[in-house]
């Protein structure tokens, strides 16, 4: 299967016409990442794929990473598909598609995604794990200012949901895989009935309008902001369709940042977070060590605190909130060009 | 001119002096005290606050006290036992208040409805730790009302607490009293900060009279206060000088009671057998001294009005031309250690202790310097202490056989 | 919830610049204070920066609230805020808070007391303040034990926990704080952990909002001491203990489970409730004071009289 690298999002479908046209079947094969937190319905997400693919005839393989075993830790499921796959796992830049259904976690898969692949990414951001009750989030509460990356699509999950959005938390992976049908073409007999036959029997309801809803949300947002993409995009040229709330929250600023948009991760984030340690605070305990889901720390000779692994930081503020003599503080670098509207 | 119990005045005199807060724990024989104010209060925008226990009472005090509110409570023996700690964080923290303890018979329990001035020691020494209490002892109830007043204005002004001593017999007397307030403010008041307020503001850096001018709470300052030593930041240090030094100040700004308060003199001048008495017993000593005068002896009294600390300068200069000195309280011999301290070497001391929930009559007292004037082994009556080991035992009427190897020259 | 995840992850600052995600709560430390005293991996290091983090987002600075402590590990904490902190006698720091905050209805007045401080030398003051029902919110920074003292017994010590004063393991029955201070009148208990911070954080503010006697518990580590002698490992691992919390955890906070039979030869630490486990209303003694803005506004005139007059018979 070739791949055209593409500046448009759409290209898949276009390109699957494309084959289909070449007597191809639509989709004979294809890698995807899902990603989220525990708790958050990867697994139902990725087995509802897996199911759609077999009824179509397809193998699949399909392999479960869970991160920390707490609740709320990151999970993350790879699915293959194609006429005969041999190996489950994915290598960077080989997935079509990511599906995340919190924003972080789906910046951090991003590397996973083949040029021109499409990650519907969910607004929601759950801080991580261990500390907290629960990965309660909210929408991410800063500005998309620096732009979306390539080939991103944010969703605002429970807003596209609409009122099946009641369900959740189960509903928003259903409102992604709406919108990855759209792409990935299988028949959508096919995808309802693997809905059926996974979620809850009363939640199926729910789930088949939450699926229709990401469905048609995405073939219009293709046809409104997705067109756009390519050259490029401005949080608030993600325009949503009537009757659907905005896919991305914009922070404080109403006004909406007005940066132009580059696009890739580290610009999206503002730069990589900054580690500070006041070196005189540290007493060694190690517990920021242990913590930190991404093994960023260690302890240096003087058993003082030492960001190892700077770059693998998310900027959870994990560490930093367990630290207990607050020797930890978690910077994260605003580019320049990213202001907040009023000022 | 009103006619009111020694308790009573007590709570009107706190109320003259300003007092708005008042935290207590039943207790004989104080209990009027609390309810005076628990009745006064309300009336003059105050809380009354009936506690737990004296713990909580004299912490409330304090808390109330750091709001900016004059403070007070009132107890008894086993109460104020309870509330020694508190009084020395008080001390150590400079927070000001007043604590009243209407002495009855102990230890213990002991004698709950009785009189006594055995807490005279507890009331300097009973908080563990170095520390000088300041101390008022009212001879009945005019002086209730005057020395709450007085000890209202010394606790602001020196922002320590203040104890006022009296007992049962003082506290449930009922006297005229004339509720002409005194000024409190003829006292200062309390410090007020001369700083301002922000990073380098020094909570504990003494004034010109070695107060530290601490604000009140939520007034504009953050600032710490503990009972741990602390250095004028109000953070708590080890280093032994600064320590030492808060310890030096801390004494030395309670001896300007000393000033403050004065000694009732009576016949002092060309007295030659010195009574000295305090609270209620000091009434009694005034009678004797007017009978003592009668039969041609020259006595004088000599009645302190402030405990602690002892003024040692005043007691030393009026007794300088004593020949004999007689101490006489209801205890088993506590403020004439003091005496005797203060008279090293210059006079026959002859201490009347009666311990046991009696109070001294003028007969007594008048039996005992007759006694002691002709010669030592003569009986007086039962109840005055003479055999037995207590430390003044063979000084009373038995034979003050140490004092006078010791003085007699 | 989600209000406090809003505040508590915010990044803020300024555009063009850094912004922090974790550290803003430190504007209210005294920095000349720090670092502070409590041992490496202290629970109660944690409680505090949360504390914080929650005051932060809720003032400007503390010049209206006074934080009142007892004595011990726990109480220390206060000393590192930049309020106005008494640090006042083991176990009472309740009596004080009650006094201060009927002289000064107008602040905000916070009980910082530990299991030793709150619930033996001064579970009488804890269990009268809740009775009263007066407006303070009183965190217990529960350890389990007497830390500051080098790791005696507590009254919250388990059934066979072993302590330098229970060298063949504890014999004496644990208090359940929450439950006590429920049970004596408090109108808003709560349990949180130090291992969470974030519902610590919104527990705390709760607490804070609650007009009342309001009651917090938190589950903390003493790593020093409770931790070595009963082998509960290091900081890190204590902290991660306290996942055993995890069933008791629901989303709206308030679920209690059933706790967990512990026998004597050996100490299980329980699984206790965590959350909003009591909210009531009633009087406040500044209500029932009738206080208002700092003077009791006195009960009428001729209430008072009566009164008088009944009394005087
Ligand atoms: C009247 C009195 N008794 C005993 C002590 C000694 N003491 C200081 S702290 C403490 C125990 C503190 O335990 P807790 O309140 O649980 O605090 P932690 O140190 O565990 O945080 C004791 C017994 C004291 N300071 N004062
Ligand atoms: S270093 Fe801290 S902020 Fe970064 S990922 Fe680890 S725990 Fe999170
Ligand atoms: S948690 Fe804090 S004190 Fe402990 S090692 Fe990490 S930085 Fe140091
Ligand atoms: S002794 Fe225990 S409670 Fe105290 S500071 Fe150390 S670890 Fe914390
Ligand atoms: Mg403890």
């Amino acid at each position: 299967m070739t791949v055209k690298t593409i500046d448009q999002p759409g290209t898949l479908v276009e390109q699957a016409r494309d084959l289909k046209e070449a007597n191809e079947p639509a989709i004979s094969q294809g890698n995807l990442v899902l990603a989220g937190v525990g708790g958050q319905g990867i697994i139902m997400a990725s087995n509802i794929i897996s199911l759609a693919c077999l009824e179509s005839g397809l193998d699949v393989k399909k392999s479960e990473v869970h991160g920390m075993s707490q609740r709320g830790g990151t999970v993350v499921s790879h699915v293959r598909f194609g006429h005969e796959v041999h190996s489950v796992m994915l290598e960077p830049k080989q997935a079509e598609w990511i599906i995340a259904l919190e924003w972080e976690e789906g910046l951090r898969f991003l590397e996973y995604l083949k040029p021109g692949g499409v990650a519907f990414m969910s607004t929601e951001r759950r801080i991580p794990p261990t500390a907290f009750a629960d990965r309660l989030g909210g929408k991410i509460d800063y500005a998309l200012g620096a732009g979306v990356p390539r080939g991103v699509v944010p969703v605002d999950t429970y807003a596209v949901a609409g009122e099946a959005a009641a369900e959740r938390p189960v509903i928003a992976q259903t409102v992604l895989l709406g919108a990855l049908s759209v792409d990935m073409g299988l028949s959508q007999e096919t995808w309802r009935e693997a809905i059926a036959a996974t979620v809850p029997p009363k939640a199926v309801q729910a789930n088949l309008i939450a699926f229709e809803n990401g469905r048609t949300w995405y073939e219009r947002w293709k046809k409104t902001t997705g067109s756009k993409l390519g050259s490029s995009v401005k949080a608030n040229d993600i325009q949503q369709p009537e009757g659907v709330s905005p896919g991305v929250s914009l922070g404080g600023s109403s006004n909406g940042p007005s940066a132009s948009a580059s696009a890739s991760v580290k610009d999206w984030r503002g730069g990589a977070p900054r580690i500070e340690v006041i070196r005189d605070w540290c007493k060694g305990c190690n517990i920021c060590v242990i913590v930190c889901p991404e093994r960023v720390l260690s302890l240096d000779r003087f058993d003082i605190v030492v960001a190892s692994k700077p770059d693998r930081c998310t900027a959870c503020g994990l560490c930093a909130r367990l630290c207990p003599d607050m020797a930890i503080e978690i910077w994260v670098d605003t580019p320049a060009h990213v202001g907040t509207g009023g000022e | 001119m009103r006619l009111i119990q020694g308790n009573e005045a007590c709570a009107e005199g706190a109320i003259a002096a300003g007092c708005r807060f008042f935290a207590g724990y039943p207790i004989s024989p104080s209990s009027e005290i609390a309810e005076a104010m628990a009745r006064m209060l309300p009336r003059h925008g105050g809380v009354f606050l009936q506690a737990e226990d004296e713990l909580a009472s004299l912490g409330a005090v304090l808390g109330a006290a750091l709001g900016g509110t004059k403070a007070m409570t009132a107890t008894s023996g086993p109460g104020f036992s309870l509330m020694q700690e508190h009084i020395g964080y008080g001390y150590l923290a400079e927070i000001p208040c007043v604590v009243v303890d209407v002495m009855r018979g102990g230890p213990s329990t002991g004698l709950p409805t009785q009189p006594s001035q055995g807490d005279v020691m507890q009331a300097q020494w009973g908080s563990h730790g170095d520390r000088a209490a300041v101390v008022l002892a009212p001879v009945g109830v005019q002086e209730v009302y005057d020395l709450t007043i007085q000890a209202f204005g010394l606790s602001e002004t020196l922002r320590m607490p203040v104890t006022l001593l009296f007992d049962e017999v003082v506290g449930h007397m009922r006297e005229g009293v004339d509720l002409a307030m005194d000024d409190p403010m003829t006292f200062g008041g309390r410090p007020r900060p001369s700083q301002p307020a922000g990073p380098s503001f020094r909570p504990y850096k003494a004034n010109a009279a070695g107060v530290a001018e601490l604000p009140d709470f939520g007034r504009g300052y953050r600032f710490h206060v503990t009972g741990l030593m602390h250095d004028e930041r109000g953070f708590p240090t080890t280093d032994t000088s600064v320590v030492a030094a808060l310890l030096e100040r801390l004494e030395n700004k309670a001896q300007a009671a000393k000033e403050l308060v004065t000694p009732e003199t009576y016949l002092m001048d060309d007295a030659t057998l010195v009574l000295v008495a305090y609270g209620i017993t000091g009434r009694t000593a005034k009678a004797a001294v007017d009978a003592l005068r009668s039969r041609g002896i020259r006595a004088g009294l000599w009645r302190p009005r402030l405990l602690w600390p002892v003024q040692d300068e005043m007691l030393r200069g009026a007794l300088q031309n004593a020949e004999m000195v007689v101490v006489a309280e209801m205890n088993r011999g506590q403020w004439a250690r003091e005496v005797e301290r203060v008279t090293t070497g210059s006079a026959i001391l002859r201490p009347l202790l009666v311990a046991g929930g009696a109070t001294i009559t003028t007969e007594e007292m008048v039996g005992h310097v007759l006694d002691a004037l002709e010669a030592p082994g003569i009986a007086s009556p039962d109840r005055v202490s003479r055999g037995g080991t207590g430390p003044y035992a063979n000084r009373s009427s038995a034979g003050a056989v140490a004092l006078e190897s010791k003085v007699v020259e | 919830m989600s209000t406090v995840m809003d505040t508590d992850t915010a990044v803020h600052g300024a555009a063009g610049g850094s912004v922090a995600i974790t550290g803003k709560e430190k504007r209210l430390l005294r920095h000349a204070m720090m670092p502070h005293m409590l041992c490496p991996g202290c629970g109660h290091g944690i409680v505090l920066d949360a504390m914080l983090s929650v005051l932060s987002e809720r003032y400007e600075d503390l010049d209206n609230v006074a934080f009142v402590a007892g004595i011990g590990c726990s109480s220390r904490i206060i000393g590192y805020i930049d309020a106005c902190t008494l640090h006042t006698a083991h176990g009472r720091p309740l009596s004080f808070a009650t006094g201060l905050k009927l002289a000064r209805p107008d602040l905000t007045v916070v009980v910082i007391t530990g299991d030793g401080d709150g619930l033996s030398i001064g579970g009488n003051h804890l269990i009268h303040a809740a009775r009263r029902n007066v407006d303070l919110t009183c965190v217990l920074l529960n350890n389990e034990i007497y830390g500051m003292t080098g790791g005696q017994a507590a009254p919250t010590t388990v059934l066979g926990a072993y302590t330098s004063t229970t060298p063949l393991g504890n014999t004496q029955h644990p208090f359940d704080a929450a439950e006590l201070a429920k049970a004596a009148g408090a109108t808003f208990v709560a349990r949180s952990q130090s291992y969470r911070p974030q519902v610590f954080g919104e527990l705390f503010s709760q607490a804070l909002d609650h007009v009342g006697f309001s009651f917090l518990e938190v589950m903390s580590d003493c790593t020093e001491y409770f931790g070595r002698t009963n082998r509960f490992g290091e900081g890190a691992d204590m902290l991660m203990g306290q996942a055993r919390y995890e069933p008791s955890i629901d989303a709206d906070l308030a679920r209690i489970p059933t706790v967990e039979p512990v026998t004597i030869k050996q100490p299980v630490r329980p699984v206790l409730p965590i959350g909003v486990l009591h909210r009531s209303s009633r009087l406040t003694l500044e209500e029932t004071l009738g206080i208002e803005g700092g003077r009791s506004s006195g009960v009428a005139d001729g209430k008072l009289d009566d009164a008088v007059q009944r009394m005087d018979g």
